[in-house]
């Protein structure tokens, strides 16, 4: 994600605490997230200076393809709002 | 209202299905408020057999919705047994079971190009509301009153058209809460038997006969506020209180074997069908609830009608057999 976009997501949850903690699914898949989860993973990669893709280890967790595509969507979404 | 019954599948065996039962979850409490008859199948009850078993009841007398809030795919839809997915909806039942009703799935993938929600509507089910990929729910309030948009608007009288520009509002409104929204509705599709314009959950009644065999047998088309091929006259049945009884047949019979048998006939009973679908199921509804306005209307109104009508046509029915018979050798 790109450092404004970190930026602006880190805004939205300073701003709605209690929709950061929103439990969300991909029905399909069955990955659970919050918007503060994929913030924590995000400033995190970009601490380690870390390229977020498949089998990166943020967090004490693997990185996985249901996780990059909830980072894709999320990062379209707080550009475009 | 009555005559619209409403099945509500909500399993509940993994993560995303708790998420889908807990949206379903008051949705019986709010449609009976409304004066529907609801079954609810939670959890283990969403099984198979039990779906089928809803679905597969032929009832002239009753429109049918089904809210189905589970998981899904582009070919089947997935109810629950021995707290496993089990598929209740797949292309070789699709059209039997759901033909003459209307359908609503949060769901993953129901309705993908070929997939389940278009060949429904190819078997004759009248709207599928579904999405074309894989979608996301969330456990928050919130999304739960995004999707209860559509049900409640529906459940409220409006067209499908209305109902699915009301759900499209829902999630536009709700876009700066989360990507989900916006993803969601970029991937939700209807599918509706044509004409699309005024078509209601209360328009039609179920008029197929359910075989054992799959049938891609088209309904008939449904007409803006009536239709041709529905069975129901909403008035006389909650006055007689069956759509059995002896003087609803009666005017069944004229309407079907009479009146549409002429183009004068057929043109005169679809302007009357216009006029009287506006305002006779709101009648019926109020029937069924006071039974002093039932009694009033039986012997005020529909008896009169009924029995005049009966002096008209029975000694032409006599006639006319009569005539039959002669010219038999």
């Amino acid at each position: 994600m790109e450092k404004g976009s970190i930026v602006k997501l880190k805004e939205w949850v300073d701003e709605h605490p209690e929709e950061a903690d929103v439990k969300q699914i991909n029905l399909t898949t069955g990955k659970e997230f919050t918007m503060r989860e994929v913030l924590n993973e995000v400033v995190e990669a970009d601490n380690q200076g870390v390229i977020l893709k498949e089998g990166v280890v943020i967090l004490g967790k693997v990185v996985d393809k249901e996780e990059l595509e909830i980072i894709d969507n999320t990062e379209s979404w707080i550009k475009r709002i | 209202m009555a005559y619209v019954e409403f099945l509500i599948i909500r399993n509940k065996f993994d993560t995303a299905t708790e998420y889908t039962n807990w949206i379903g979850a008051g949705l019986k409490g709010y449609l009976e408020s409304k004066g529907y008859t609801v079954t609810d199948l939670s959890d283990s009850a969403a099984n198979p057999e039990n779906v089928e078993n809803w679905l597969d009841i032929n009832n002239e007398k009753i429109s049918k919705v089904v809210i189905a809030l589970d998981h899904g795919s582009n070919n089947a839809f997935y109810g629950e047994k021995n707290n496993q997915g089990a598929e209740v909806i797949n292309p070789s039942n699709v059209a039997k079971l759901t033909e003459d009703l209307h359908v609503y799935t949060l769901a993953c993938s129901t309705n993908a190009p070929n997939g389940l929600g278009q060949k429904a509507i190819s078997g004759g089910c009248y709207s599928w509301l579904g999405y074309t990929e894989p979608v996301y729910a969330m456990m928050h309030q919130s999304f739960k009153d995004c999707i209860w948009t559509y049900i409640k608007a529906m459940a409220e009288g409006k067209t499908i058209e209305q109902c699915v520009e009301i759900l499209r509002k829902a999630y536009e409104d709700r876009d700066a809460e989360s990507f989900v929204y916006k993803y969601n509705l970029d991937r939700m599709l209807i599918r509706t038997l044509p004409p699309y314009a005024n078509m209601k959950i209360n328009t039609h009644y179920r008029t197929t006969t359910t075989t054992t065999t799959t049938t891609t047998t088209k309904a008939p088309k449904p007409q803006p506020n009536g239709c041709k091929g529905c069975k129901g006259c909403f008035i006389a049945t909650a006055a007689y209180g069956s759509p059995a009884a002896p003087q609803v047949a009666f005017l069944r019979n004229i309407r079907d074997n009479g009146l549409r048998k002429t183009r004068m006939g057929d043109l005169f009973v679809d302007t009357y069908e216009w006029v009287y679908y506006k305002f006779s199921p709101s009648v019926a509804a109020i029937m069924d609830k006071n039974p002093h306005f039932k009694n009033f209307m039986r012997k005020v109104v529909v008896n009169p009608i009924v029995y005049t009508l009966m002096g008209i046509f029975k000694p032409l029915y006599w006639m006319k057999e009569r005539k039959f018979k002669r010219r038999k050798p």
